[in-house]
């Protein structure tokens, strides 16, 4: 199946002269003899990254795809955290669904032709985000994680900047006997599955249950929060490491990380 | 079964006598084969291949020693005399050992305790020596200094040392001075400085940097900057806010004076 999301996300034909861009940032290939090419992003006029791949009998495609956010200005950690202002506060023995938005970058990725998408060999040559990085460290400097930081406003509809934001719909339950208060949420992003619809990016069905007063869950569902949404393919070892995280935590198609350091 | 009972001509052993005898010394070489490759499992994940590889063979010939030993014992064979040596040439094989033992047990405790990896940025004799983990081996460890050295260092030295692990936590603080002039006001500055450091993306927002005036110096007010960055890129984001902190406050016309001394000359002095 060849994955076609409109707009600037897609798959695109290897081929001399192929520019797009992204408000500052501007891609382009040019072939640099036989099935050689150059593969190159500028921003504002300024060459910020520069590749050369093989493209032998046409089998390669090029791809821009939204990616988890670790990546950028360097993977310092795997792991985002939500900073919900205002913040959310659940009546006792409650639930209620909240949209929110979370980061992402752009992956530029190389496909092989003959398993595109998720089947097949995507391989990440670029990535890049169209937003100030920020990060913030949850928990202890011993036992804590270094997590790309984003401030959310909880809303009724999802409103994510297009290229900047994933859409998040996440369902928040108090099981306890008094009110708690949700500042933030801390997502483990090798887990994350995104998914799409033109180039609106949401993250997977996802839940947020609180155990007590200080630990809460985070539960991504492995499926769409809506219908009708296409799963954004990953890199390799991406898939390798979502796939034993996924066995390591036993939860079926679920994943789930414990925010231990209060929520 | 008479037989096993018939003594051997030139001889006073019987034929069980022997066969116990030969039985103890197989069983050993089992036992000992046994014990070795439990070893060699075992240590697989805690110690380099050579150092299991010594430590094995020192443990299947021990066991065989004792089973010989046991086996000639049982035949009636007198060991008091070699006994006697063995603890004479102990105590003089010990003394000359001393520091081998030492650092072999240091380095067992080194595999136990953990406070280091290979990998990890270290400084150790009170800072007297830094470097990146290469090797840790049962009696040293290799350490290739930060100008590109290697250096074996016998373990017990390092299990006795001050052990600085820069990798050890997730994140680090990093702590600059800067001086500025008396004449500054000292919220715009820390204004100035907030915002730099709020530019720069491998600055911790969590927890949060701290700007302020920590004491007043003989030429400036010092102000004091305290972030917290990721452990891995600690080194080049202190190096970037003291170029960044530096460049701010000359395009805020901010001055950072050198040492100053007033000197008054007493009217009439010559």
């Amino acid at each position: 199946m060849v994955i076609s999301l409109i707009e600037r996300f897609g798959t695109y034909e290897v081929r001399d002269g192929l520019e797009i861009e992204l408000r500052d940032e501007k891609i382009s290939l040019k072939n640099v003899g036989e099935d050689h090419f150059r593969y190159r992003r500028e921003r504002n006029g300024e060459i910020v990254a520069e590749r050369l791949f093989t493209n032998k009998d046409a089998s390669v495609r090029l791809a821009l795809w939204p990616s988890r956010p670790i990546n950028t200005p360097q993977p310092l950690g795997h792991h985002i955290m939500l900073r919900l202002n205002p913040t959310i506060s659940l009546p006792p023995k409650s639930q209620a669904t909240h949209h929110l938005t979370m980061p992402i970058e752009i992956g530029v990725f190389t496909v092989s032709k003959e398993g595109n998408g998720n089947g097949g060999n995507n391989y990440m040559i670029d990535t890049f985000s169209l937003t100030r990085q920020r990060y913030a460290l949850y928990g202890t400097p011993d036992t804590g994680y270094i997590c790309r930081l984003h401030d959310t406003v909880p809303n009724r509809a999802a409103k994510p900047i297009p290229y900047e934001e994933a859409a998040v719909i996440m369902r928040f339950e108090n099981p306890l006997d008094d009110w708690v208060t949700i500042t933030r949420i801390v997502l483990e992003a090798n887990m994350v599955d995104l998914y799409a619809k033109e180039d609106t990016v949401y993250l997977e069905d996802s839940d947020v249950m609180v155990e007590d007063g200080k630990v809460a869950n985070v539960f991504l569902n492995n499926e769409p929060p809506l219908p009708g949404l296409l799963e954004v393919p990953m890199p390799e070892n991406t898939k390798k490491i979502r796939l034993s995280l996924l066995e390591r935590t036993g939860l079926g198609g679920a994943c789930r990380f414990t925010m231990e350091y209060g929520y | 079964m008479e037989w096993l009972g018939a003594t051997i001509p030139g001889s006073n052993f019987t034929v069980f006598q022997i066969v116990v005898a030969v039985a103890v010394i197989v069983g050993g070489i089992l036992v000992a084969k046994a014990l070795s490759l439990s070893f060699k499992r075992l240590s697989t994940p805690l110690m380099s291949g050579n150092d299991s590889k010594l430590l094995q063979r020192i443990i299947y010939y021990t066991v065989i020693v004792i089973a010989v030993m046991t086996s000639l014992s049982y035949l009636g064979v007198d060991f008091t005399g070699v006994l006697l040596a063995g603890g004479i040439l102990g105590i003089v094989v010990g003394f000359a050992t001393q520091s081998v033992v030492s650092n072999l047990v240091s380095g067992i405790f080194l595999q136990m305790d953990k406070p280091i990896s290979i990998g990890d940025p270290i400084s150790i004799i009170d800072g007297d020596l830094s470097g990146v983990i290469l090797e840790i081996n049962v009696f040293s460890t290799t350490i290739r200094t930060f100008d590109g050295v290697n250096l074996r260092i016998p373990n017990e030295k390092i299990f006795t040392s001050k052990i600085y692990n820069f990798a050890k936590n997730t994140a680090r603080r990093a702590n600059i001075t800067v001086g500025i002039a008396y004449k500054e006001d000292i919220a715009q500055v820390t204004e100035i400085v907030k915002k730099t450091l709020e530019e720069n993306p491998l600055v911790l927002v969590e927890p949060a940097p701290l700007v302020y005036a920590d004491n007043l110096g003989d030429s400036c007010v010092n102000l004091s900057i305290r972030v917290w960055t990721p452990s891995s890129v600690w080194f080049p984001v202190r190096t970037q806010l003291v170029q960044q902190v530096k460049k701010a406050l000359d395009d805020a016309g901010i001055e950072i004076p050198f040492p100053q001394r007033v000197v008054w000359q007493k009217k009439g002095a010559r």
